[in-house]
């Protein structure tokens, strides 16, 4: 488990701290060349397993070691609240206009190409399932959509002036380019060449698309609008959050922030309260956290960037701090005041 | 912006005095407060922090931080040749033209033609976003913010300081000045209106060839090109807010007075202060200065003058200096105590290790109560508080010892560890206010003390087991003490244990309370975890018996590189949430103490196991 942890810390240097997440820690085993390693799921559950049989099977119950046998139960408990959140937990974002109101959760990272009609969702693929050649329908074959490029983090460069036939703009000015992916998942852009068939003289032809790309592809078929475009996956809350008012301070004469506060409403079924998320302060209901992650004051009003994480095993940590707390204090009193084992 | 600078120069270049031997009031001086870096400071704690950015020491060339301080402000013209800026880097001084001397220190009017050389490759490197700098890179780049920084400082008062600038009877008169008062940009400003409107006509019915201008017109023309250049040049200086605000706590600067309208009729008084201040100074004038600075004390309203006078008594102190000469004592008579067994020498380390706990925890209680929040916030404040966690945790290892083995190790470990702070002095050293997300008292209070009391315990902990490495490799200690010690070793490893796994957890309830996750696997969080899997390894294999007593101690001494990877190490990497602590510079030094720990513990068990005498079998 150390060499893991030393080797998937280092290795965040240059694959970022996801990525290495992904490779070494959530994963049952991971290539050192041609060799296959324990990965950190293996390593923690042969762990947990362990740990418990020893609990259950090996333990001496006595008084000298009550302290011991608490940490120990305490440690399982913190392994297993590492499970349901590792299997059971959602992260995302809400990214809220002062005066807006948002229901819809965005992922931090899944990518997904999305066909719009009339502002419903007609089509939507996780980027991972989009590749060169994928052919789409998205109204009962009026018209195809053919994937003609897709990157996971395109660089976008001038087209060709020999090259630029057929392209509506803005493609005919710029092209997508595979680019290597970057460590910081963020930086990663995201984006599709695609060609259009069907549509009609004036709107067959080739077009590109990316992620946050703000006036993605609009197709106007039969009086019809399509637009295709690569967002990121939502999940939607069961309640509406509107953004009041956004507040910051600062340590006087800097710009650095003292406090970011998030004045929200909070609306389900009629009934609205209020309610405050500032840092260090998350705001909880019905199973969801909101957290002040972020904000964005470059536009007219400014947006409030809210971390929204669904976690059943968050309370787990907190039940294990204290069962590893009290069970090791124990364990020193007892050694301390002679009553402990000698050797432990 | 060097053109500028130069011109800056030439214009207050009138000054001739020198504040170097003089015996005006400044430790006065030093007590007036300015809204720094987000809290309100002495000018005595701004002054310190300055010039150590800039010269590497406290007082280059002999020069007092405060006299360098009120020569800056208010004589530039002398202050840009006082040798200030410490260019360290042989190959930047070469890059720069400066000659090679003893001591590489150069003043700013030396370094002026070199900054102006480099400015474009500078601007060509910081243009590439995300560009790893070179050492050298990082030294130029670092010269020039300083020298940028610097003169912020100069032009601190250069919007009321008299300037060399002729103006004819018709001006003077427009300004509303009386015969023998100086210029200043303030009265200039008075007249810019009109200048202005004169410098639209001129050009609209002569164009832009100077040749064409008569006498008068000329003057027009370079008047305002004078006041367009001062202008410029401070136009965001807010480096120095010293101008109480009608709001408590408050300040402005003396340009944000001018161009912000922050001006209020007690601001304006204060200025006037201080400006007589700047004159009182100029014309060396003692019984001026002092009766300038008694006004401007009287006019701030609601200060903490407590506070101040605390800061620069805490300056004054150095207490972190102090301290490491304590326990350097409480060293070499505990090493004089094993040597000669003088019971004498024995209670002295004991004083001297006491003195310096005592002069460690007043030093954070004075940080505490300056900064209104728990003692840690930084990485450098980390060090500190490990600084006085480790040597007070001796003090239980020596009641169980009675040998001064504990004294020796509380000793050993103070050293470093002030020795370590002492190297990171400067902007660490500034009491700065924190960012939103470690602005939380109950955390620090809780995850960071109770992690960095694990640092400290693991340290302590270490230093004992390098002390039975010893004992056991030279054969000095009877066998039933090395199992004593070994015993003691072994509680303490337990309480290294409670810290570090309750601050590492505590830790992650934090980052879930702020970032919404438990656990990240972050570089700073895999480093607390190492601590703590290593410690369980250890002692859990000590239990199970398969970890002779000889390895446990040779593990629990290498923890202090553990310590050191997972303290400081894991900054090395910039990547992760954990970017408050980022060092550069530590890779060699930490290399080195994990190669030199390596082979001292290899060669200490070595030795061991060589002798025989080892009863460390399980």
């Amino acid at each position: 488990m150390m060499i893991l942890l030393v080797i998937g810390t280092l290795s965040q240097k240059e694959l970022g701290i996801m990525e290495s997440q992904s490779i070494y820690f959530s994963s049952f085993f991971y290539m050192w060349g041609f060799v296959p390693l324990p990965g950190g799921l293996t390593l923690i559950s042969i762990l947990f397993i362990n740990l418990l049989a020893k609990f259950l099977f090996k333990s001496e119950w006595c008084w000298a070691r009550a302290g011991t046998h608490i940490s120990h139960f305490g440690i399982l408990i913190l392994i297993v609240g590492g499970g349901i959140s590792y299997f059971s937990s959602y992260e995302g974002y809400l990214a809220i206009e002062e005066g807006r109101t948002e229901s819809q959760v965005k992922d931090y990272h899944q990518r997904m190409l999305v066909i719009k009609k009339d502002d419903a969702i007609v089509y939507e693929s996780p980027f991972e399932s989009i590749s060169e050649g994928l052919v789409i329908t998205p109204a009962h074959n009026s018209f195809l959509i053919t994937i003609t490029k897709a990157c996971y983090n395109c660089g976008i460069t001038k087209r060709a002036e020999s090259d630029q036939d057929g392209w509506t703009s803005p493609g005919r000015f710029m092209q997508l380019n595979t680019e290597k992916r970057l460590p910081q998942d963020e930086e990663n852009l995201t984006g599709i060449e695609f060609s259009v068939k069907g549509a009609g003289k004036n709107l067959d032809g080739k077009y590109l698309t990316f992620d946050k790309f703000p006036k993605p592809p609009r197709i106007q078929k039969d009086n019809q609008t399509f637009i295709i475009s690569i967002e990121r996956s939502t999940r939607n809350l069961p309640f509406s959050i509107t953004l009041d008012k956004f507040k910051q301070d600062f340590h006087a004469g800097t710009d650095l922030a003292k406090s970011y506060q998030s004045l929200v409403t909070v609306t389900e079924g009629g009934k609205s309260w209020p309610a405050l998320i500032e840092m260090n302060e998350p705001y909880r209901y019905r199973g969801y956290t909101f957290y002040q992650s972020s904000f964005d004051l470059s536009g007219e009003k400014p947006y409030t960037i809210l971390a929204v994480v669904e976690n059943k095993g968050r309370i787990f940590p907190y039940i294990a701090t204290l069962i590893i707390a009290f069970g090791l204090m124990l364990h020193l009193v007892l050694r301390v005041s002679g009553k402990g084992k000698e050797n432990a | 912006m060097l053109k500028y600078i130069s011109l800056f120069l030439f214009l207050v270049g009138f000054s001739t005095f020198s504040l170097a031997q003089n015996t005006l009031n400044l430790n006065e001086f030093g007590k007036l407060p300015i809204l720094h870096e987000g809290r309100v400071k002495p000018l005595d704690s701004f002054a310190r922090i300055e010039i150590l950015k800039f010269a590497k020491r406290d007082n280059p060339s002999g020069l007092t931080h405060l006299s360098w301080l009120a020569t800056s402000l208010f004589d530039p013209a002398t202050a840009v040749t006082q040798k200030i800026f410490a260019v360290d880097n042989g190959e930047i001084r070469h890059i720069l033209g400066l000659e090679e001397r003893q001591r590489p220190l150069y003043s700013y009017s030396e370094l002026v033609s070199g900054l102006e050389k480099t400015s474009k490759d500078v601007a060509q490197l910081i243009a590439i976003k995300d560009r790893k700098f070179t050492k050298e890179e990082q030294d130029l780049l670092s010269l020039h913010e300083n020298a940028l920084a610097y003169m912020q400082i100069l032009r601190s008062f250069s919007s009321v300081l008299p300037l060399d600038i002729h103006l004819s009877k018709s001006w003077r008169e427009r300004a509303g000045l009386k015969e023998n008062e100086v210029i200043t940009y303030a009265t200039l400003k008075k007249i810019t209106p009109i200048i202005d409107q004169k410098l639209k006509s001129i050009i609209k019915s002569k164009g832009t060839d100077p040749a064409r201008y008569s006498v008068s017109e000329k003057e027009i023309v370079t008047l305002s090109w004078q006041i367009k250049t001062i202008g410029v040049g401070g136009g965001n200086n807010t480096i120095f807010r010293v101008i109480p605000l009608p709001k408590k706590g408050d300040y402005a600067s003396p340009w944000e007075l001018i161009n912000d309208g922050k001006g209020s009729p007690s601001a304006k008084i204060s200025l006037q202060k201080w400006t007589s201040l700047a004159t009182a100074l100029q014309e060396y004038d003692t019984a001026k200065w002092n009766e300038n600075l008694k006004e401007i004390q009287q006019g701030i309203v609601g200060g903490d003058e407590q506070k101040i006078s605390i800061e620069i008594f805490y300056n004054q102190i150095a207490p972190f200096q102090l301290t490491i000469i304590f326990f350097a004592l409480s060293l070499i008579f505990a090493l004089s105590y094993f040597a000669a067994q003088n019971i004498i020498l024995y209670r002295l380390s004991f004083l001297s290790l006491m003195a310096g706990l005592i002069i460690q925890g007043l030093g954070l209680a004075f940080r505490i109560y300056v900064m209104e929040r728990p003692p840690v916030g930084t990485l450098y404040e980390s060090i500190l508080f490990v600084g006085l966690v480790a040597p007070l945790i001796s003090l239980f290892v020596e009641k169980r010892l009675k040998n001064a083995g504990g004294l020796l190790c509380g000793s050993i470990a103070g050293v470093m560890l002030g020795l370590l702070a002492q190297s990171m002095v400067g902007e660490e050293d500034n009491m700065k206010v924190l960012g939103a997300v470690l602005n939380t008292r109950f955390w620090l209070t809780t995850h960071v003390l109770c992690i960095t009391i694990g640092y400290g315990w693991c340290l302590l902990t270490s230093i004992l087991a390098h002390l039975i490495l010893m004992n056991k490799a030279i054969g000095k200690s009877h066998p039933e003490d090395q199992s004593r010690m070994i015993k003691i070793m072994t509680t303490h490893s337990l309480f290294s244990l409670l810290f570090t796994i309750i601050g590492t957890i505590l830790g992650g309830i934090w980052a879930d309370q702020s970032w919404g996750r438990f656990w990240g696997w972050d570089p700073k969080e895999n480093g607390a975890l190492l601590i703590v899997l290593w410690l369980i390894w250890f002692i859990h294999g000590k239990i199970a018996g398969q970890v002779s007593n000889l390895i446990f101690v040779g593990g629990m001494a290498f923890l202090s590189v553990i310590v050191a990877v997972a303290w400081l190490g894991v900054n090395l990497l910039g990547v992760g949430l954990h970017s408050y602590g980022f060092i550069e510079g530590v890779f060699w030094g930490l290399g080195g103490f994990g190669l030199f720990e390596f082979l001292l513990i290899s060669v200490l068990v070595g030795l061991s196991i060589h002798r025989g005498k080892s009863r460390y079998a399980p």
